[in-house]
């Protein structure tokens, strides 16, 4: 239990690179098979994207959230860190997506682009007589859990990768982060062949 | 059976650190007495110590003594990070 809750105590380097590559390529097929896309670092979005273009705006968003945090730990830290715990952390702390996207038949893809359509449309009397489907409150439901696992693993894993702890860590970690949704986002952008 | 006794190296009164009084050879019985401050090392917690020893013991491998201690090796190399903080401060 407590390897679960804190699994990079207790792996990381190659261990936790292996799983995190395994975590990628299993979001990369089910994504693929569901119609669904990645933005940014962390965000889901609905497309029908090849796997080479899906596995591109995958390893854009790990690769620059993990390149900004080795670069913000290399900085700031007093140890000698390593890439491959930063990066092999990071892949880890995918897992959560991958759970999610393992729910995705809950609240389909084409059924979030109906509900979004419907809502576009919609006039403001048809706003508030607009009811959310049991789906999409349980896939919200199991989202935000997610998006909590996440964050809770890969602050944890930068934290024990990088030696960095407090709060002028926590500043560095989500200083990072932005950064890196902001340049992930225009990179998984242009890969969805929406640039140039 | 022998009872494993810890070097206590703050006092329990003030926290202040600990000189050693006195030395005694249980042999011929001989006492030294004086003022002598406690080694370096000496000044670490009882698990640090214990820590710095198995690092030794590993040749000084991290990797090793991750394995051995079923840790990361970053969670490893942080607390030794942590024991040489704590040994400069004793230096200065």
């Amino acid at each position: 239990m407590k390897k679960l809750l804190d699994p990079f105590t207790y792996f990381s380097g190659g261990t936790t690179l292996s799983i995190g590559l395994l975590v990628m390529a299993g979001m990369v097929a089910i994504a693929g098979a569901t119609g669904q896309t990645f933005r940014g670092v962390i965000s889901l979005g609905i497309g029908d994207l090849s796997y080479l273009r899906l596995a591109g705006q995958l390893l854009a968003g790990w690769g620059i959230f993990s390149g900004l945090l080795y670069g913000a730990g290399r900085w700031f830290s007093a140890s000698r860190i390593r890439i491959i715990d930063i990066a092999g952390n990071q892949a880890t702390a995918k897992l959560p997506w991958l759970v999610l996207l393992l729910c995705s038949p809950i609240y389909p893809s084409e059924q979030i682009a109906g509900d979004l359509e419907q809502l576009q449309n919609a006039n403001l009397l048809e706003l508030q007589s607009f009811v959310l489907s049991a789906g999409l409150l349980v896939y919200a439901s199991i989202a935000l859990v997610m998006l909590v696992w996440f964050f809770a693993w890969s602050w944890r894993g930068f934290s024990i990768a990088a030696n960095l702890r407090g709060g002028r860590a926590i500043g560095l970690y989500i200083g990072c982060y932005l950064l890196a949704e902001a340049l992930a986002g225009w990179c998984t952008h242009a890969l969805a062949g929406n640039i140039g | 059976m022998e009872t494993k006794k810890n070097l206590p190296n703050a006092c329990p009164s003030c926290s202040a650190q600990l000189h050693v009084a006195a030395l005694y050879c249980p042999t011929c019985e001989t006492r030294i007495e004086g003022d002598y401050r406690l080694p370096t090392l000496l000044l670490l917690p009882t698990d640090d110590q214990r820590f710095v020893l198995d690092f030794i013991l590993c040749s000084g491998s991290l990797k090793e003594m991750a394995s051995r201690l079923g840790l990361s090796y970053p969670t490893v190399r942080n607390r030794l990070d942590d024991i040489i903080n704590r040994l400069k401060s004793y230096e200065q």
